[in-house]
């Protein structure tokens, strides 16, 4: 059984709190809110994350509910998906103020920078996902709108080490979007989930995937490459995507729609946290009641090695709680 | 609901698609009040049940184009949900209505039935039939006089005029802009100019970006054009000849008594033909009555039973069609890149560039870049000093307008003028074109096609749509280029029609310019919802 310890409660909200991006160096984060903000903030001080203090308030950038948030893994840009159906890039103490991303036709759902922070993959309640480069200095092209989900996208996340994109739809399903000579598609669909598919994480190498969905169940699915053609050219027109398969399904630990999922790249440790009040930690342990009677909206454990015992939850009580654990198997 | 074909390709899925929420109200027939309760049987129908248990079955709600057009739920056609209106069996219709009221000796109510066909039309049929752009027009003239339609226009004939005007107009434009100081806001001098014929575009603007309805062209499309053309000068014509001919027995010919049909690759020239633009109200008559894709003339001469190998090639009308059906020079979206940059090089600079150069790109006086993908290209005009003197791109397909959209709306824009098409590689790949899941029976190809082909019947079962593109725009090219201005008949209708002043008189202007207008989307859910 793992210890955990609650370290810290972050009250700065006055509204639900939707998600949190730890940056990089893993010593602050940010979080976002249906109080149309976004908070940034560290502890202090760094080595001991007991009391936090709120670095910046983003506010003024969105007109409504801000969804998602996301640091870039390069650099300390972030982005901001929210409700007014912009994606935002929020201005920065020494950054000229940047015109928000528009071309959604409604409520942005989530945000997500490519490995190199050399892309910035949007969806939405439109049921399109959004690919632009960043061309830096405020330049942005877009590259590709995506319109094969047939409902609602909730979630965007990019493999942590290639250009490959993966979304989760209220189509209940997960696809896999690639680049062929610039142009993207989907290159699978993944299939099995009974109900919504709200969130999903890669692990370190990005051969594996872990979903959650409304249907209250955990999936895993395993990357499979095909075997290399060896045949003539006329074969070589078709392309080869990888498959991927589900290798595992983790039903009974929720009992309601799980919400999100976070699998460290540090230590491998899956978080998940859900309608039910309670987040679950695999190996499984669970911290109930850990927002109180709220809803859990996002989990995410900290990027760096040298704080991956860290997780942080965002509740729908408008608080960001701090989480250490350890001893764990 | 079934969809177009256009929405079944996996490979470009760049275009517009329609939206999710079609907000237009349908009018509802309430007939009384005392409540009642509905009813669904196994088919699905809906019926209204009674009180005293009597059941009526109630009508499905349809939507029309006018609809469409004013709605902003969707941010263009919805392809899926408005075909109805304009479809092959309303030519079919009034081409029976013609024979009945003949019989009948009810010769005023006989209509005039006028088709006009696109390029790329002619250049997707040659392509899955392996023949060349003039046998396939010599075919289709064919199919449809047997028909009983009485004219065939082309409609490369009105795009000369279309290219003409533009060019003109961005010269002016131009001019002005460079005239002004730099000023803030964005009005119909401000550069770019963007172009106006893409009907998928425009709408699009409408819907979700009115700032940059100014930049848009004022220029009428080559279909619309072509619209004025037949429901107003041909007609006009018509009626000189015929009182000639009988001594003014007959009554005149007005615009509702023309139908004018045009055969497009695009199914958002459908929703262009309804605007009110484009709506003539004191003969409440439109100026193109339907539209039809390239696809649906497919399907009705397969309805019709046509084998189309074995149709006669017959001699094409001559008026208002081009000889040798000759095009401009660019590509199979209408070549307003290339024509407006050689003659505003001309008329800017002195320099001589003709369309043909620019297509090629052989001139040292051209910089040519393809800037993302190759959709997005650049072509800046280079003066003798080395400095650019105009900067110009092509922007087709859903991403590379949100590009430009961008940098219009941040102010990082460069260029002077955008050829904004919005279906990805142009034209030729308008969602009511052929496609090649269509072509699997097919012979291999012979002529011209047989290089992007490969060999035999297995390669060309494994086309890629995007090979089927290549292989439609190649097609398309083996046409012969011609400047617009050395389109003779076509300066001699305008010196008929528009007088001595020509393009720069009132009735030019009157038959040849339209406009835009923004609609407001609808934020209700905002107001209610609050978050």
């Amino acid at each position: 059984m793992a210890k955990i310890k609650l370290l810290a409660e972050l009250k700065g909200h006055h509204d639900r709190t939707w998600q949190i991006s730890w940056h990089r160096s893993g010593q602050f984060l940010c979080s976002c809110s249906g109080d149309r903000t976004v908070h940034e903030t560290k502890p202090v001080p760094v080595d001991h994350p007991l009391v936090w203090h709120c670095l910046d308030v983003l506010e003024g950038v969105h007109k409504r509910t801000v969804r998602g948030v996301a640091f870039s893994p390069v650099g300390d840009d972030i982005a901001t998906a929210s409700f007014d159906g912009t994606t935002g890039i929020p201005s920065r103490p020494g950054y000229e103020c940047v015109a928000p991303l528009e071309g959604h036709e409604n409520e942005v759902k989530s945000v997500a920078w490519s490995h190199t922070g050399n892309l910035l993959a949007t969806c939405s309640r439109d049921k399109s996902v959004w690919i632009w480069e960043v061309l830096g200095d405020g330049d942005f092209e877009c590259v590709s709108i995506l319109q094969e989900h047939t409902q609602d996208v909730k979630m965007v996340l990019w493999h942590p080490t290639l250009d490959i994109l993966a979304s989760a739809s209220y189509d209940d399903t997960i696809r896999i979007w690639r680049d062929d000579d610039d142009d993207w598609y989907c290159s699978a669909t993944l299939s099995g989930h009974t109900s919504t598919v709200w969130a999903l994480d890669f692990n370190a190498a990005g051969d594996h995937l872990v979903s959650v969905s409304d249907d209250q169940t955990m999936k895993f699915w395993r990357c499979e490459t095909p075997h290399e053609l060896t045949s003539t050219g006329a074969t070589l027109r078709f392309r080869q995507d990888p498959t991927w398969k589900c290798v595992a399904t983790l039903a009974n630990h929720h009992t309601r729609c799980i919400y999100s999922v976070s699998w460290s790249k540090i230590h491998g440790l899956v978080a998940s946290s859900s309608g039910d009040n309670s987040i679950c930690i695999f190996a499984p342990d669970r911290i109930t009641a850990a927002h109180g009677i709220s809803d859990i909206n996002c989990v995410q454990w900290n990027p760096s090695p040298d704080y991956a015992d860290i997780l942080a939850s965002a509740g729908d009580d408008g608080v960001i709680r701090i989480w250490q654990v350890t001893d764990v198997e | 609901m079934s969809f177009s074909t256009g929405l079944s390709l996996t490979d470009l899925n760049d275009y517009i698609s329609p939206s999710q929420s079609c907000i237009k109200p349908v009018e509802v027939n309430k007939k009384s009040d005392i409540q009642q309760a509905i009813k669904i049987d196994q088919t699905g129908d809906y019926y209204e049940v009674a009180h005293d248990g009597t059941s009526t079955k109630l009508e499905t709600a349809s939507i029309s184009l006018n609809d469409c057009l004013a709605c902003s739920g969707c941010i263009t056609s919805a392809e899926s949900v408005l075909i109805a209106l304009q479809s092959h069996k309303e030519l079919l219709d009034v081409l029976d209505k013609n024979r009945v009221a003949r019989d009948e000796g009810r010769l005023d109510d006989v209509k005039v039935v006028i088709v006009s066909i696109s390029p790329q039309t002619y250049a997707t049929f040659a392509s899955k039939y392996s023949i060349t752009l003039l046998q396939t027009a010599q075919r289709i003239t064919s199919v449809l006089k047997n028909l009983g339609v009485d004219h065939i226009f082309d409609t490369s004939f009105s795009r000369d005029l279309s290219l003409i005007r533009i060019a003109r107009e961005f010269v002016d434009r131009y001019r002005t802009a460079k005239a002004a100081p730099r000023s803030a806001t964005r009005s119909e001098t401000s550069l770019p100019m963007l172009a106006s014929a893409c009907p998928g575009w425009v709408c699009y603007a409408e819907k979700t970006h009115d700032y940059v309805l100014p930049y848009i062209s004022k220029t009428k499309s080559p279909q619309q054009i072509m619209g004025s053309l037949t429901k107003f000068f041909f007609a006009d014509k018509l009626n000189t000849q015929r009182q000639v001919a009988s001594n003014d027995t007959l009554s005149t010919i007005t615009p509702d008594r023309i139908y004018h049909l045009s055969i497009m690759p695009c199914y958002d020239k459908k929703l262009e033909a309804s605007r009110e633009d484009f709506f003539i109200p004191d003969f409440n008559a439109k100026e193109v009555d339907c539209v039809i894709s390239s696809g649906e003339l497919d399907k009705l001469m397969e309805e019709r039973g046509i084998d189309f190998p074995n149709v006669d090639e017959v001699p094409l009308d001559r008026l208002f069609t081009k000889r040798n059906l000759a095009r401009a020079a660019g590509t199979s979206s209408g070549g307003y890149l290339e024509y407006i940059l050689s003659y505003s090089a001309r008329e800017l600079f002195g320099l001589d560039l003709k369309g043909d150069d620019v297509e090629r790109g052989e001139s040292s006086l051209l910089k040519i870049e393809t800037v993302r993908n190759a959709d997005f290209r650049e072509v800046s005009l280079i003066l003798p000093d080395g400095s650019v003197g105009l900067r110009f791109a092509a922007t087709y397909g859903f991403r590379n307008i949100q590009t430009l959209m961008r940098k219009i709306k941040i102010r990082r824009c460069q260029y002077d003028f955008v050829e904004v098409m919005a279906c990805p590689s142009g034209c030729i790949n308008g969602g009511g074109q052929l496609k090649p899941g269509l072509l699997e029976s097919i012979t291999p190809a012979v002529n011209g096609s047989s290089e992007a082909l490969g060999n035999g019947p297995l390669a060309l079962k494994a086309m890629k749509p995007k090979e089927w593109i290549q292989l439609c725009e190649r097609v398309y090219r083996t046409l012969p280029t011609q400047d617009p201005m050395a389109n003779l008949p076509l300066q001699d209708v305008v010196h008929d029609w528009f007088g001595e002043a020509g393009l720069d008189s009132q009735k030019a202007e009157r038959f040849l310019a339209t406009k835009y207008r923004a609609l407001e989307r609808e934020s209700t859910i905002t107001a209610v919802v609050g978050w």
